[in-house]
């Protein structure tokens, strides 16, 4: 086979596409695009052991796929995954939910684990993840992708595939309500503490009576 | 009625044009206005406390997102990452390309050129057709590309273990699954099924094992031009397809 057939034979199939690039070893996939995926996943679901689940399955979704990917579009691909698999994530765990626990009503919505408690090894703020975590997860989405990923609107938009006023008024209500979450998370650490400097009597009465 | 126009002027609602709206004030927190809605912004925010808190609030919870750490994976999920190629359960190869034993995608598409030469040597269908059973469905017939690509694959396969392209013959063969074998020919460039193309990868060991002792297959090899005459000409088509991936497989996901 000679060259210039070669070329006529890959012009054929795949006109005008990259014949010189070479693909990168999954190696450097890894190195160069793990700490990104996991700190998206982190922020969207909230808690380590899900952020795990989630990069790996998008790691899984890369590695099936590789050969499709285009170069430059790699980061975009990875939060387009990644995203996507956590709102499915997100909504198949609401329909179990739904499906097994009609009467968990005393749970309320929004009421998150302890934040130190599953944040306590990271360097993470603590109270800024469980205000997110209260953000609806399109909400939360939105958000994350455009301040912890810094994605521009339009890109944020292909990667939820919304338009971009739902792009801007998901970011504005989400941020607005980060805010107020925040406060509350704020207001209600700065009274525990004050609680615990108290009399432990009282502290242990208040429990009880909770 | 002078008097009734000077009242109509003096009562807009204020929050119709005195304010930003919610749209405008995100956007402008995140510099994704214009230049010149971003300038009248600024000029409106500069007069309007009400607005400007907004801007504020929108901008502190930004930067309190932007400035936060992030998490770093632990070396195990770091560790799990890289052994994916030797764990993760993978889907058959995708339409129109097959894996080669040492792990690389080789296509099997036919380029237009290789089917209008294959056409003179191709036995017409119908001729498959009087020698099968008459309870032919469509699927069946999905099923004989798939098998069509197989011999591709067999031959490229061949190829990578360096067995002469004769060793091909056993893709004709009646005893598998999939009767005999046809060449792609004029309708081998649509879409084929993954599994034809494993098929062709399991296929190419019995094929290896089966070319040391005589096979009963071989004996049909004769009634079917494709596969005698694909022996010819087929290595140096396969050589040129080997760096070819099809532009069917780039639009993926």
């Amino acid at each position: 086979m000679t060259d210039g057939s070669a070329t006529l034979l890959s012009g054929t199939v795949l006109p005008g596409e990259g014949a010189e690039w070479t693909p990168p070893s999954w190696d450097d996939v890894v190195r160069e695009h793990a700490d990104r995926v996991y700190r998206l996943a982190y922020r969207l679901t909230g808690n380590p052991h899900d952020a795990e689940d989630l990069t790996q399955e998008t790691f899984v979704r890369v590695f099936r796929s590789l050969a499709a990917y285009k170069p430059g579009t790699f980061e975009g691909w990875l939060h387009r995954i990644t995203t996507n698999l956590f709102l499915d994530m997100v909504r198949r765990r609401s329909r179990i939910r739904m499906e097994a626990l009609p009467e968990d009503s005393d749970r309320l919505p929004g009421r998150g684990p302890e934040p130190e408690q599953v944040f306590s090894e990271t360097h993470l703020d603590p109270v800024l993840q469980a205000a997110l975590d209260e953000l609806p997860p399109e909400f939360r989405a939105a958000v994350v992708l455009c301040d912890v990923e810094g994605l521009s609107y339009e890109e944020i938009g292909a990667t939820l595939g919304v338009k971009l006023g739902t792009v801007r008024s998901r970011i504005h209500r989400g941020r607005a309500a980060l805010r107020s979450a925040l406060e509350r998370h704020r207001a209600a650490e700065v009274q525990s503490a004050g609680a615990t400097a108290e009399d432990s009597d009282v502290g242990v009465l208040e429990e009880v009576h909770g | 009625m002078s008097e009734g126009r000077w009242r109509i002027t003096v009562t807009p609602p204020d929050w119709g044009q005195d304010h930003l709206s919610s749209d405008a004030i995100v956007a402008y927190v995140d510099d994704e206005l214009a230049q010149g809605p971003h300038e009248r912004a600024t000029q409106h925010i500069a007069a309007c406390a009400e607005c400007e808190a907004q801007v504020r609030a929108q901008g502190q919870t930004r930067s309190a997102l932007r400035t936060a750490g992030g998490p770093v994976p632990p070396s195990t999920l770091l560790s799990t990452l890289r052994s994916i190629p030797e764990s993760a359960e993978l889907p058959p190869p995708p339409a129109g390309l097959a894996v080669t034993p040492d792990g690389q995608f080789v296509s099997v598409l036919r380029p237009q050129s290789d089917i209008l030469a294959l056409a003179g040597a191709e036995t017409p269908p119908a001729d498959h057709g009087r020698r099968r059973p008459p309870s032919r469905s469509p699927v069946q017939r999905r099923i004989r590309l798939g098998t069509g690509v197989a011999v591709s694959g067999l031959a490229l396969g061949a190829l990578a273990y360096g067995l002469p392209p004769t060793s091909t013959d056993p893709g004709s063969s009646t005893s598998g699954p999939f009767g005999g074998s046809v060449l792609g020919g004029g309708t081998a460039r649509t879409v084929v099924d993954g599994p034809g193309l494993l098929d062709a990868q399991m296929r190419l060991e019995r094929a290896v094992r089966r070319d040391s002792d005589p096979d009963p297959g071989r004996t049909d090899s004769d009634s079917d031009p494709g596969i005698t005459s694909g022996s010819e000409f087929e290595p140096d088509l396969l050589e040129g397809r080997l760096d070819v991936v099809p532009g069917s497989f780039i639009g993926m996901p």
